[in-house]
């Protein structure tokens, strides 16, 4: 069987003016040996929740570890990771707004892939807010999910709680898709500020969606640009590009 | 498009509060509460604060979004701030954050995460003690709020502009505030008027007016006054509001009747507010 190759990038920052360590979003990809397939997700932590950033961390590392294939798997994995996050939050002595905080829980966007090795490649992706997994192929957008154009991203996403009562009903909101990837072909998996950003140079043309892809597979300067003039939002950002080589 | 700016610790938002500390707030507030209406401010605007330096909250830190003063009028026009930082013109979040009057312990029942409810001891700060004494100022207090906005929006001109908050029973004492509110309301970074709410505590019974768009719906001729002088909800707030459940409509404004107003601080934008995190 040919198997497939994978240039795999991945980005996090935090908001300008703000350290990494402040950075509320994460991402994870497990580490594969070569010729086998990936696993990757980004997660962004709700900014307005306590510990965001940690419960991010949590949901990406859970989906490498063991990736969601469906609706009840999502529901079932989640009491265990808030178990996880209840003793890291309330295991320490937190100032009285930390605590308030707290009791209201922590939200998160998340977004995965796992890629099988073959060529082409099989993948399946899983997202859940406003984060999101695109498939480019030859400049143009053939899949994103859950959001499909820039202007449908807003400020309240539904997102995943620590609090089982908030849970009720996501999974409704859970998307499950997949695809197959050909020979250079890109798996992007963003929060949501850079998503909206690549499908706004999408909808701009091949143009701009190739020269931005291409800056983000070689390292960072897309983002400090995009920053630079405005057309990116000022927030954290994890992303990771998978490009089949 | 206007009240857009970003608020971070880059370009921390503004709040200013001014108070009604007159006399007449020792009467009672409403015929069916047992509190004082200066009882029922100083519980609200410490919920506002709490709530402020909550929204500041990360991690075990407090972000220096936002910086805030509070006016008080009474028998004296000036900063309200007890505790360490009395006298202090605007405190910053963190400032708040470290420097409470007291603290009231408190119990609250938080989620476990397998669908019961552990209880946890809370720490409530005070920042404001009830006081009630002279007359009720109301236009000397939104002159001062007019030099703060101004000093504020000179350091700050791209700024989300100034959020102004009065609590009074209503009855200002200085003449009629409409002039001075508009003065006030005048003063505009490239974002945006300063924005003027007003929370008008009677004591007289009856539903509470969130947010009307007429004054049509106000009996008291006080309330009608504030009515006049409070700013329209801008877009953005309003759709916060929305989002929110609370019954706002185009031409509300930022007025509320013997209501909560601490809802109203929710309606910024700082990052994602998630759709299933309801205030609780």
């Amino acid at each position: 069987m040919t198997t497939a190759d994978f240039v795999v990038r991945a980005h996090l920052h935090s908001k300008v003016g703000e350290n990494i360590a402040d950075c509320e979003d994460a991402l994870a990809v497990a580490s594969q040996t070569p010729g086998r397939g990936l696993r990757a997700a980004v997660a962004d932590g709700a900014s307005s929740s306590a510990f965001s950033g940690y419960w991010a961390a949590l949901l990406t590392q859970s989906f490498v570890t063991a990736p969601i294939r469906s609706q009840a798997e999502l529901l079932a994995r989640l009491p265990a990771l808030t178990e996880r996050w209840n003793a890291h939050v309330y295991g320490r002595n937190l100032p009285w707004h930390s605590l308030e905080r707290a009791t209201r829980g922590a939200f998160a966007a998340l977004a995965g892939v796992e890629v099988d090795a073959g060529s082409p490649a099989a993948w399946r992706g899983l997202a859940l807010g406003d984060s999101c997994v695109v498939h480019l192929r030859a400049g143009a957008v053939l899949r994103s999910e859950p959001i499909a154009a820039s202007a449908a991203f807003t400020n309240d996403p539904v997102l995943i709680s620590t609090d089982a009562e908030r849970n009720a009903g996501i999974e409704a909101k859970l998307r499950l898709f997949g695809g197959v990837l050909m020979p250079g072909d890109t798996l992007l998996l963003a929060t949501d500020a850079l998503a909206q950003f690549v499908l706004a140079a999408a909808e701009a043309g091949a143009a701009g969606i190739g020269a931005l892809l291409g800056a983000l597979e070689r390292g960072d300067g897309a983002i400090a640009a995009g920053r630079a003039v405005g057309s990116l939002r000022n927030d954290d950002v994890a992303a990771i590009v998978i490009r089949v080589s | 498009m206007p009240y857009r700016a970003e608020i971070s610790r880059r370009h921390p938002g503004y709040f200013i509060f001014i108070i009604d500390r007159s006399a007449s707030m020792n009467d009672q507030h409403g015929r069916t509460s047992d509190k004082s209406k200066a009882q029922s401010v100083a519980d609200a605007i410490n919920r506002i604060i709490q709530n402020i330096v909550i929204q500041c909250s990360k991690n075990e830190g407090v972000y220096d979004y936002f910086s805030v003063s509070v006016i008080g009028y009474g028998s004296e026009v000036g900063s309200a701030f007890c505790g360490p930082l009395a006298g202090r013109p605007f405190a910053s979040t963190s400032e708040l954050e470290a420097n409470p009057a007291r603290l009231e312990k408190r119990k609250q029942r938080v989620p476990d995460g397998a669908g019961g409810l552990v209880e946890l001891e809370v720490k409530f700060p005070i920042w404001f003690e009830p006081v009630a004494s002279g007359s009720t100022p109301m236009r000397r207090a939104l002159g001062s709020a007019y030099g703060l906005a101004d000093a504020w929006i000179r350091d700050n001109p791209d700024g989300y502009p100034p959020i102004v908050m009065n609590l009074t029973d209503g009855e200002s004492s200085d003449g009629d505030p409409g002039e001075a509110a508009r003065k006030l309301t005048s003063l505009k970074t490239s974002d945006g008027n300063v924005l003027l709410f007003n929370m008008h505590l009677s004591a007289e019974s009856g539903a509470a007016v969130l947010y009307p768009s007429s004054e049509v719906v106000l009996n008291d001729p006080f309330a009608r006054q504030l009515y006049s002088i409070s700013s329209q909800l801008p877009e953005a707030m309003l759709q916060q509001a929305l989002a929110m459940e609370l019954p706002v409509r185009q031409g509300s404004r930022g007025f509320v009747f013997n209501g909560d107003v601490v809802s109203a601080i929710q309606f910024l934008e700082i990052g994602t507010k998630p759709a299933n995190m309801a205030l609780r």
